[in-house]
């Protein structure tokens, strides 16, 4: 489970830092939103396999998994909605103003 | 003592509420400056009484006391001597500059700085702690580039300020290096510590690194050779921050650190080589370049670097002599130099000018400003009965008594040679300008008003009172000082009738030869344009300077290019770069703990996400790589459920859909992709990259799921989430009650992105 979960946030980061990199700015973006993904998979993992049911206090037996890193997460996967949101409209606007996407050429539109 | 405290802080704190006096006193803020200088004479006075006891004061403030870092302020008879050097001459100067600046000038910022000064060279000489020195030696460097630059609308003035300050500073930094160095070897930043490790440190293997080091510092703030070049460039302060900086105090900084490290360093060989040899070095060259000197301030500050070679060539002898007559010397420089430079300020002030070749025959129109400067050129040159004569027969003396081999013969020699010099200049600056053919000043010349002449009077008095009668400043300055310097009880008897012996045969050489080489100036100004601005290391500042600028905007240009691609690249090699490293070094171990095993669905919906990620990157067009982009969205959801975590199961996929659906909206207005420019080789780095970005963060979950380095603090949460934040749900308790502050902020950053949105559509478009 662990070698299998890493893989995936490996390739998460990966394919994140890769789309980053590219000048179209709509593949940035989705870049950043990968990336998020693994990081918050990561903050999950990194309490550990050491339960097996929910943080949700109630009868019967079981270890409760760690609910501080859910919890990060929780408030992170609402942040990074928010940057993203912003910076979708913030792309719909700039391609409206400049007629184009491309991030270098964004760079020589200044002034 | 609190009262040290006090001492050092009242300048600063005058200096801050300068502005506000000045207000009120206009052109008169001179007089409040001076006032708080007189009473901190006064109050290092109270302070002489202990000293000769031969007690060290000591008082500290606690700064960072885990790192050893404190405000130790220390007080013995080297301190109190220079911090009394520092009051009593500010006292004097700043009384002289309430006249000699202009009515229309800004006398608040002006009396501002001087009293920063003042308390910054008060820090440098009272404190017990190499830090807190450091801190306060920077802080001079600081304040006489605020004061060199005064006249701010010339350039040169900017041209001299800024270069005294990154050459004092760029000493200070070497100096640094050695203090932290010296901390390596005595495990103590405390200045009566370290004093007290001599033979550790001279035995250590660091110690020629640390001796050269702080040498550095001390001799960019003494303008030794070959650093002297700064000395000149700055006299284009105004004369009153000549006469105190550059004369009286901050130049001395450095031997006062020489003096103050004497016992930790001196006493090797390469010591004496090195002090002395510079010392003696600095005291030729700067006499030879004051000779022909044309400014009479340039003059008074080659003069400077010459004097300061001298009394650096005398510590650097090691021998109680030489401590007692550079100590000596020291005080008379201070009273004739900076009567020297008032009296030339008079000069300026009164004619217009201060070249020597548009002046002469000032006697008869400026007769007070003739006699103070005349006393105290005679004092320089070391003629009786003036105390000047009486430090330089104790510095033959002290040349003498050294034993060796050609440093023997060389240095009675050279020393004769420098001192002719002086004679030489001292004769040229007395004769040219108040003797002779009169001059075609500016202005027509009349005497000084009587406010400008009571304080060259003061300075310029103190040298026949130190000839005539010496045992005033013997026992109560003079033996404190050298106890201080040599940590033990030293008698002097100073007089100015030594007999007849090898000291005044040389003092009657140099005297001879002063005489000879003065006719010769003229000749000597044209070789030294040729010969010496060749060798003068501000050559290889200019071009530093330039090499340091050029690099330094290549270098941001390169490394700040304004793509954003560029710094994502820089950022994601470290954090590779970092992790990889880090886990090569501690052979950490990449086994995992697998808690389980895989079943079957698990599997297929992990391998699913790993497919579809890998997807987006393949999409020919924006939609399908945002609905891909969703998909990947949605399994993590259900990779959260799979991990325990239902709440964040839920909002995953709420806020998914959220997100797809912004992203639909705006996609269908964005131009399809265009294929990948990029060339083959970028997409192969890139491609690269992200593998090894990938792997990094791969090889950090495996190192760290599950391994549990450290306890977790869930036990508390799960044990307080019901008697404590009354729910069950633990990790809603956690965010709305255990950490509520957490939720706040993270509605605060939704409410300003929703802020950024509404702004961003709501303004009408202008193209």
């Amino acid at each position: 489970m662990t070698t299998l979960l890493a893989v995936t946030i490996g390739v998460l980061f990966g394919t994140g830092a890769f789309l980053v990199l590219r000048r179209n700015a709509l593949k940035v973006i989705i870049g950043l939103s990968l990336i998020s993904h693994g990081a918050n998979l990561l903050l999950v993992t990194s309490g550990g396999f050491a339960g097996n049911r929910p943080p949700i206090i109630g009868p019967g037996g079981g270890v409760y998994v760690d609910p501080l890193p859910q919890a990060l997460v929780l408030t992170a996967i609402v942040i990074s909605f928010g940057v993203t949101a912003f910076l979708v409209v913030l792309l719909y606007r700039l391609y409206q103003r400049t007629g184009t996407v491309d991030m270098d050429q964004i760079r020589r539109l200044r002034g | 003592m609190i009262l040290l405290l006090v001492i050092l802080l009242s300048p600063f704190v005058a200096a801050a509420l300068t502005p506000l006096v000045a207000r009120v006193l206009g052109t008169r803020t001179g007089w409040w400056a001076a006032a708080v200088a007189l009473g901190n004479t006064l109050a290092l006075l109270s302070l002489l009484p202990d000293i000769l006891h031969g007690t060290t004061l000591t008082y500290t403030l606690p700064w960072i006391p885990v790192l050893d870092a404190n405000l130790t302020l220390m007080v013995d008879g080297l301190s109190l001597f220079f911090a009394l050097l520092i009051s009593f001459a500010g006292c004097l100067i700043m009384a002289y500059g309430r006249f000699y600046l202009d009515p229309r000038e800004e006398h608040g910022k002006f009396f501002a700085y001087m009293l920063l000064f003042m308390g910054s060279m008060l820090g440098v000489v009272l404190t017990g702690n190499l830090i807190a020195l450091f801190v306060f030696w920077e802080l001079t460097s600081l304040s006489s580039f605020l004061l060199i630059g005064f006249w701010d609308h010339r350039e040169a003035s900017r041209y001299g300020a800024t270069q005294a300050l990154l050459v004092t500073g760029g000493g200070g930094m070497a100096m640094l290096i050695g203090f932290i160095l010296l901390h390596q070897v005595t495990g103590s930043w405390d200045m009566q510590s370290v004093l007290s490790q001599g033979d550790i440190i001279r035995a250590s293997p660091l110690y020629l690194p640390i001796l050269g080091l702080v040498f550095l510092g001390c001799m960019t703030k003494s303008a030794q050779t070959p650093f002297h070049f700064w000395l000149p460039n700055a006299m284009e302060a105004p004369t009153p921050v000549s006469a105190y900086l550059h004369s009286a105090t901050m130049v001395k900084a450095g031997l006062y650190l020489v003096a103050r490290l004497h016992p930790a360093l001196s006493g090797t060989e390469a010591w004496v080589y090195l002090v002395g040899g510079v010392g003696i070095l600095t005291l030729c060259v700067g006499g030879f370049l004051a000779l022909a000197q044309d400014d009479l301030k340039a003059l008074l500050a080659y003069s400077t670097v010459s004097q300061l070679g001298l009394i650096m060539a005398l510590y650097g002898l090691g021998t109680r002599e030489g401590v007692v007559a550079g100590s000596f010397h020291l005080m008379n420089h201070a009273a004739f130099k900076a009567a020297l430079f008032l009296c030339v300020g008079n000069v300026e002030h009164e004619t217009g000018t201060r070249r020597l070749s548009q002046l002469g025959g000032l006697w008869r129109a400026m007769p007070w400003t003739g006699v103070f400067t005349l006393v105290s050129a005679a004092a320089m040159a070391g003629l009786p009965p003036f105390g000047g004569f009486v430090s330089k027969e104790l510095f033959y003396a002290a040349t003498l008594d050294v034993t060796g081999g050609a440093e023997r013969v060389l240095l009675p020699v050279l020393a004769v040679a420098g001192s002719a010099f002086t004679f030489a200049y001292s004769l040229r600056l007395v004769y040219g300008v108040f003797f002779g053919e009169p001059g075609h000043p500016p202005k027509h010349p009349h005497e000084a008003p009587l406010g400008m002449l009571w304080s060259p009077f003061i300075l310029a008095a103190l040298n026949p009172f130190l000839g005539l009668w010496p045992a005033p400043a013997d026992h109560f300055l003079l033996e404190p000082m050298a106890s201080g310097i040599l940590r033990q009880n030293v008698h002097v008897h100073l007089a100015l009738w030594h007999g007849f012996g090898a000291p005044l045969l040389m003092s009657v050489i140099a005297i001879a030869a002063g005489l000879i080489l003065y006719p010769a100036w003229l000749g000597i100004q044209r070789w030294q344009g040729d010969v010496f601005s060749r060798f003068s290391l501000e050559g290889t500042y200019k071009g530093s300077l330039q090499v340091l600028s050029r690099s330094g905007r290549d270098v941001s240009l390169w490394l700040q290019s304004g793509f954003l691609r560029q710094y994502l690249l820089w950022i994601l090699s470290f954090l590779s770069l970092v992790v990889l490293s880090t886990f090569i070094w501690n052979r950490v171990s990449l086994i995992p703990v697998e808690a389980r095993s895989v079943l079957s669905y698990e599997g297929i919906l992990l391998i699913l996400t790993v497919v579809t990620t890998i997807a987006v990157v393949f999409a020919p067009r924006p939609l399908p790589a945002v609905i891909l982009l969703g998909g990947v969205g949605f399994l993590v959801g259900i990779l959260f459920i799979l991990l325990y975590a239902p709440d964040l199961a839920l909002t995953q996929i709420l806020i998914e859909t959220v997100s797809l659906v912004l992203f639909l909206l705006v996609i269908y207005r964005l131009p399809p992709f265009i294929p990948e420019q990029a060339s083959r080789g970028r997409l192969l780095r890139d491609g690269l990259l992200a593998t090894v970005v990938g792997g990094a963060v791969s090889a950090v979950v495996l190192a760290t799921a599950g391994q549990g380095y450290f306890p977790s603090i869930a036990e508390f949460f799960l044990r307080e989430s019901v008697p404590g934040g009354g729910g069950r749900n633990v990790v809603n308790v956690i965010l709305i009650d255990f950490r509520g502050y957490d939720t706040l902020g993270e509605v605060t950053v939704l409410a300003i992105a929703l802020l950024g949105v509404f702004t961003l559509l709501s303004r009408k478009d202008t193209r």
